[in-house]
């Protein structure tokens, strides 16, 4: 445990967990939030943390969907789906603001997805964990976890072209 | 595009301020600790990049005429080449503040060009970084990062065209889209008080009245003129 350099792992996992929120509940403070809360609570009982049991990133992330978890029961009933669509003071400017634009018309659909479906989402596209470790996270089987993913991603990729014609 | 890279394309980096406070909110013993790789490893971008530029600055009227004795051009910007650590004395940390881009565009008195190609997997960070000096000299820096491949780069603009203090031979010109330019290799350590080659690189030009700076301890000179060469003058 002694030989675990801490500081590489959070500029390694600092920016999976980060997007892991973002494509979850959206950009901006609430994902620096969770992100934070995430990392407080692992930092607290990292030395708990049994390599022999788990990679680091899923004992992490099974701590990060909790807090997700947490904070979906604390405000499902007060998040509009207005609250996840563009901001528009956030618009102005090239390329930058292109990606915000896009990034909140991509919210916009991800929060109309099943929250099953929004979770590996995130997990996948958002964090950047492979098929296999979302299936241990998720109980679900590698295969069936490839398959959800592929369906979703093509729907949200028509879905989106059809908004465009 | 596939579905896979129409999905991930919206990853991004989070902001520096957020990553630095984070880290000394989980490890408060490193806040107040000095070299924190951490820090460091944030931090020496910017601090090879601006060093050079806030001493001078910072000098006195009659260091700077001193200065103005020695400057020679570099790719039609005003350098001056010494071996001797232009620091010493009392340092004066100013403390940057951190805005989203569209409010520094609506505060800043000078149009800001962005980069039109920025190598793969390269995002921009949400917080641009604004520095201001006692004299109203107002560095602008917008960091891009690839937390995968763990590289990155920032740009820096400012009105005013100051000269740099860099090591003899660390400096040279090339060129940004056929107009003059400056890429220097390396910057000042603070800690050993020398130049040190490997610090960064620092392209270094002008658009229109306005200085970009894009430095980089990752990227290739080659990689950085690319970028430069797709920011349009505004």
């Amino acid at each position: 445990m002694d030989k675990i350099d801490w500081e590489a792992i959070y500029l390694q996992e600092l920016p999976r967990v980060y997007n892991y929120f973002r494509y979850r509940v959206g950009a901006g403070p609430q994902a620096e939030d969770l992100t934070a809360a995430t990392f407080e609570k692992a930092w607290r009982n990292r030395q708990r943390y049994r390599r022999d049991l788990a990679a680091f990133s899923t004992w992490l992330f099974t701590i990060a969907r909790r807090v997700a978890g947490d904070h979906y029961r604390r405000r499902r009933v007060e998040v509009p789906l207005e609250a996840v669509t563009t901001d528009p003071g956030e618009e102005s400017l090239e390329g930058l603001v292109q990606r915000k634009a896009d990034f909140a018309r991509l919210q916009a659909l991800l929060a109309r997805l099943p929250i099953r479906e929004r979770e590996l989402v995130a997990l996948h596209y958002g964090a950047g964990l492979t098929n296999r470790a979302i299936a241990r996270l998720s109980g679900l089987s590698e295969s069936n976890v490839g398959t959800i993913l592929h369906r979703v991603a093509q729907h949200l990729r028509s879905t989106w072209e059809a908004e465009d014609e | 595009m596939n579905d896979e890279e129409f999905l991930i394309r919206f990853r991004q980096a989070p902001p520096g301020e957020f990553t630095r406070a984070l880290y000394e909110k989980i490890n408060p013993s490193v806040a107040d600790a000095p070299g924190s790789r951490l820090l460091h490893r944030l931090a020496v971008g910017l601090a090879a990049l601006i060093f050079a530029l806030g001493l001078t600055l910072a000098a006195s009227p009659a260091a700077r005429a001193y200065l103005a004795a020695l400057v020679r051009e570099i790719g039609g910007l005003p350098f001056e080449e010494t071996d001797q650590y232009p620091g010493g004395g009392p340092v004066e940390i100013i403390p940057s503040q951190t805005l989203s881009l569209d409010e520094v565009r609506l505060g800043q008195p000078f149009p800001l060009g962005l980069p039109g190609w920025v190598p793969e997997g390269m995002i921009p960070c949400d917080q641009v970084s604004v520095t201001p000096f006692q004299d109203g000299f107002t560095p602008v820096t917008i960091s891009w990062r690839n937390p995968s491949a763990r590289t990155g780069f920032d740009l820096t603009v400012v009105q005013e065209e100051a000269p740099w203090v860099v090591a003899p031979g660390s400096t040279q010109e090339v060129t940004v889209n056929s107009q003059p330019a400056a890429l220097t290799r390396g910057g000042w350590n603070a800690d050993e008080q020398t130049w040190d080659e490997n610090l960064a690189i620092t392209l270094i030009w002008k658009i229109d009245e306005q200085v970009y700076m894009l430095s980089s301890i990752t990227l290739e000179a080659e990689t950085l003129i690319r970028i430069a060469e797709s920011i349009p003058a505004p």
